[in-house]
């Protein structure tokens, strides 16, 4: 039904919308049934392909109360005509009804052509059975009615409907309609007359002062606030941007909404002058005047339309030039195309309620917020823990390091400097959110929800019935459900123990648990460090006491570490550097003579015993193991060793000699590398001059042990053939050898390697200058040790 | 948070993105999200003439489910840094599921 | 990772053993792949959606060719990376 009442036949809807219904979008297509019911109106008309059915629905009983409607008996005394009260909410959709009576004519060429004999006669009809429109029957009118194209002298317009049906489909604005009627030279039946706009009351003064009974007093501005605050379903569009001055009185931000016909009307800004003279609602006695300044359109209004007049009634559209009226058509097109957007986008309006969307978006916002970490994660450990890479990372890579060569593994000290700027920027945004008082109800509220989430996380998603999707309740720190592992009670079960190279999986499994045992002592320690307290100042007893404590919590992770590193067993390599930075001079002794006795089980000792005399290339995993084993843990022993007391070098040496087999220890690149640090060092206190007579005796003894026993296997500490050339270390020890010894085991010593310095030395002439010349600079390291030069040989 | 707090450490790096339908894309990091999410600046395709619909795509959005690996700059990634960060990432995981 | 596999035996507690292999060299076998004897792989990092940094990666895939007369024929590609983030 049409729910504004054009429909004669229910009165009754006139008063009541039918608020309960979906009102204007139940329809697919919203001006069908206005078509349809238009077509009822008119019995010649054959309208069998278009009907829809609904006129049979239509009840004639319910006429009786016509004239109350629409006040037929009124002030004018039955006289049925101008002083029907269309202000208002039919005036607002007659306009669609209008359009669609039109187009309907358009496509039915019976109609139109029936229609203009039936609007010549209108007086033939009943009163009863038209709707309080034949006040349009008035001769007043007659004129506009009679409008044919072939009055105006156009009819080269006549092609023009086909061409904009298609499109016009759903959407036709009133103008574009009108021109189209009056190019065909038709016209729609009686009860549709185009003149009736929103703006028609105006150019009628006399329909005001007579005002239906119902209302008799109401002044337009409350009729229209009523007509906006109940008298639609609220289930439509908003206003698009183009008519917010029309409604800036209306009920909040969001209108109820408008029918989308009213929409038309009111899109174009020519019509939206008009709304001030509506609002202010002229005395009576003005309004005569003021339609005439209506009914021919002031020039100043032109302004705002590409030069176009306001176009308030189709008699204007004629009066206007050819460029003008195709200008204008164009305008009606664009925003009939608007308008069918927003009937499109409509179709969802009403789905959601606003408090199901305050839902959504409280879900979504306390996952955002949970992701930025709300206030209680403001704490500066929480953020490490979670972000711990970048955090340190740009903390290492962000300032200029000052040692760039430093090992990784010292980032911890920078541990100290990192959180402050970031925390800064934290306090800036509450601040800034506390002068915010919605965004801090806001924020309260999502803490809320954050905190319920986090109250109950067993339940990962919600279901809510009904609707599209299921609501994830993951957060940003858990963006996606993880595995979740059961953990047996008892860490041991039957395991089948399967020997995997030369440890069993489980001695494998308790090594590398033994590490990263250290490891987390290692980073708790750490942490620790982090968290020193600032070295306590006089008088401050809480300080002092807070430094205490910190101290014992050390030693006790010290001890801790300690343990961990249960000395004998392999030690990850990667980690002797930090636990060096840790542990005391005694406990770093412990460690170097833990390696030295245990040098040649030592995996990069054992393995790296070459299996030939050829074979130059052990397995790369060996050979990394070495190459780490000397960035790693090499430096350290060296930091300790350079500064070691000369007893120790000595007693590690005697170890060496003692509990190793020297001469294999010596065939690979870390034993020889342990070996001349300690001979180095030697070497360096003794030139200090700080070695005790008794010290130095000491000294001499074991290095003559030691060369004694070298000297057999010293041709075989190269490794491979001389073409390998990575035996640098070699003749660093050579030299630290040389160096140490006595005239007569220097002569020893360069009978042994003569061969070795001479093929060096002929090789190198085949090498390309640079390379020969640091092969010849290695040999020379030993040879200068012994006061000799390549160059000598030459 | 691992690899989201790896990723932030490489943004403005050049990576190569592969993604799990076998479509390479070598770009500028230049932000990522908790859902490791990636956004790409100054992209190229890799064997682009198998995929000639993406030769105008200068920049893209990737969701990070449909990444398959992501090849790094060696030199941008802090090694030592990186197993203690998944140490304490163990540690945290370990801590929560207790 | 490979070493499990290896051995066969039942791991109860996956992700503490991936710690334990962290910088420890382990095998990854994406699409298909088996790491060559002498190549190795570290595991760099790893999370609990298995997540994976690896250094050193060798990726082999395997692609069947078919023929038309139904014989298989097997062939593989090998990309080498130095370091590689592996979506979990």
């Amino acid at each position: 039904m049409s729910f504004f009442g054009f429909n004669t036949t229910l009165p009754r809807d006139r008063d009541h919308p039918p608020s309960g219904s979906r009102g204007f979008f139940e329809n697919p297509d919203p001006f069908a049934e206005v078509a349809a019911q238009a077509l009822d109106d008119d019995d010649a008309i054959d309208f069998e392909d278009t009907y829809d059915g609904l006129g049979d629905q239509l009840d004639d009983d319910q006429d009786a109360f016509n004239d109350d409607t629409f006040g037929g008996g009124g002030a004018d005394g039955g006289k049925v005509g101008r002083d029907f009260d269309f202000f208002g909410k039919t005036a607002q959709v007659s306009d669609a009804i209008g359009e669609e009576q039109v187009r309907f004519a358009l496509q039915n060429p019976q109609t139109a052509r029936v229609a203009p004999q039936v609007s010549n006669q209108p007086a033939a009809e009943p009163p009863a059975k038209r709707s309080g429109y034949e006040k349009y029957s008035d001769p007043d009118f007659i004129p506009d009615l009679q409008a044919k194209s072939s009055v105006w002298g156009i009819p080269q317009k006549k092609p023009e409907p086909s061409i904009s049906l298609p499109q016009s489909r759903k959407m036709m604005s009133l103008e574009e309609v009108e021109a189209q009627m009056r190019n065909q030279g038709v016209h729609p039946s009686h009860s549709m007359p185009p003149q009736i706009q929103d703006s028609s009351y105006l150019r009628h003064p006399q329909d005001l002062p007579t005002l239906p009974d119902g209302f008799p007093n109401l002044p337009p501005e409350l009729l229209r606030a009523q007509f906006e605050r109940g008298g639609l379903p609220p289930h439509m569009a908003p206003p698009p941007p183009g008519i917010p001055e029309l409604y800036a009185g209306g009920p909040g931000p969001a209108p109820p909404g408008l029918p989308l016909h009213m929409i038309q009307n009111n899109v174009p800004p020519q019509n939206i002058p008009l709304s001030g003279p509506r609002h202010a609602g002229p005395p009576p006695g003005q309004r005569n005047q003021h339609q005439q300044q209506q009914m021919v359109p002031p020039p100043s209004s032109r302004a705002g339309n590409n030069g176009l007049p306001i176009i308030t009634n189709p008699q204007q559209i004629m009066q206007l030039t050819e460029d003008q009226r195709s200008a204008y058509l164009v305008e009606d097109a664009k925003r009939a195309k608007r308008n069918h957007k927003i009937f499109l986008l409509s179709r969802g309006n009403g789905l959601m309620t606003p408090q199901d969307k305050n839902f959504i978006t409280r879900i979504q916002l306390q996952q955002l917020v949970a992701a930025a970490g709300n206030v209680a994660d403001s704490d500066p450990e929480a953020v490490l823990a979670e972000d711990f890479y970048y955090q340190v990372y740009s903390q290492i890579r962000g300032a200029p390091r000052q040692h760039p060569h430093q090992p990784l593994g010292h980032f911890a000290q920078t541990y100290l400097l990192q959180t402050g700027a970031r925390f800064g920027g934290h306090g800036n945004r509450r601040a800034f959110q506390n002068a915010d008082n919605h965004m801090q109800r806001m924020q309260q509220q999502v803490q809320r929800a954050v905190e319920a989430a986090k109250a109950k996380p067993k339940n990962k998603q919600l279901i809510i019935e009904g609707s599209l999707g299921k609501i994830s309740f993951s957060n940003a720190k858990a963006p996606k459900p993880m595995l979740n592992l059961k953990r047996p009670d008892s860490s041991e079960g039957t395991r089948p123990k399967k020997i995997q190279s030369d440890l069993s999986i489980s001695d494998r499994k308790s090594i590398l648990t033994n590490i990263e045992h250290v490891y987390s002592t290692l980073m708790s320690m750490e942490d620790m460090e982090r968290t020193m307290p600032p070295p306590p100042e006089d008088g401050d007893a809480d300080a002092i006491q807070e430094h205490l404590e910190w101290r014992q919590k050390v030693h006790s992770l010290n001890q801790q570490l300690w343990k961990a590193l249960k000395v004998m067993e392999p030690i990850g390599k990667k980690a002797i550097p930090r636990i060096f930075r840790h542990i005391d001079q005694e406990q770093r002794v412990t460690i170097l003579t833990m390696i030295v006795v245990n040098l040649d089980s030592l995996d990069v000792v054992r393995l790296a015993q070459p299996s030939g005399p050829n074979d130059a290339q052990l397995p790369v995993a060996v050979r990394e193991a070495i190459d780490l084993f000397s960035l790693a843990v090499m430096p350290s022993l060296l930091g300790y060793v350079n500064e070691a007391p000369f007893n120790i070098i000595i007693g590690l040496l005697g170890l060496v000699i003692a509990q190793t087999q020297v001469v294999s220890v010596a065939r690979t690149k870390t034993g020889l590398g342990i070996l001349t640090m300690l001979l180095s060092r030697a070497e360096i206190v003794k030139e200090a001059g700080q070695a005790s007579e008794r010290d130095w005796q000491q000294w001499v003894e074991k290095f003559n042990d030691l060369f004694d026993m070298l000297e057999p296997g010293l041709a075989d500490i190269f490794p491979g053939s001389i073409n390998s050339g990575d035996d640098m270390y070699v003749w660093q020890f050579l030299a630290a050898v040389g160096i140490g010894a006595s005239p007569e085991q220097q002569q020893r010593l360069v009978i042994a390697v003569k061969d070795r310095v001479m093929e060096t030395v002929g090789y190198s002439k085949t090498l390309p200058a640079d390379m020969a010349s640091q092969r010849l600079g290695n040999v020379n390291l030993f040879m200068r040790a012994i006061g000799l030069d390549v160059e000598l040989l030459g | 948070m691992l690899f989201f707090s790896f990723f932030k450490t490489l943004t403005n790096q050049t990576v190569t993105i592969e993604l799990k339908n076998d479509i390479r894309i070598r770009g500028i990091l230049k932000s990522v999200d908790q859902y490791l999410n990636i956004k790409l600046d100054d992209v190229e395709v890799l064997e682009l003439v198998k995929y000639p619909h993406l030769s105008a795509v200068k920049n893209m959005f990737i969701r990070g489910s449909v990444v398959r690996y992501v090849i790094l700059p060696r030199s941008e990634v802090d090694v030592g840094l990186l197993e203690d960060a998944t140490r304490r990432e163990a540690a945290n995981q370990a801590g929560k599921a207790r | 990772m490979a070493d499990n596999e290896d051995t066969g035996a039942p791991v109860a507690e996956p992700l503490d053993l991936g710690r334990l292999h962290v910088s420890i060299t382990s095998a990854r076998e994406p699409r298909h792949a088996i790491p060559p004897p002498d190549r190795t792989t570290t595991t760099q990092a790893y999370d609990s959606h298995c997540n994976l940094v690896l250094g050193d990666v060798e990726e082999t895939i395997y692609v069947v060719d078919e023929d038309d007369e139904t014989e298989e024929n097997l062939r593989t590609i090998k990309k080498q990376e130095e370091m590689l983030f592996v979506r979990g």
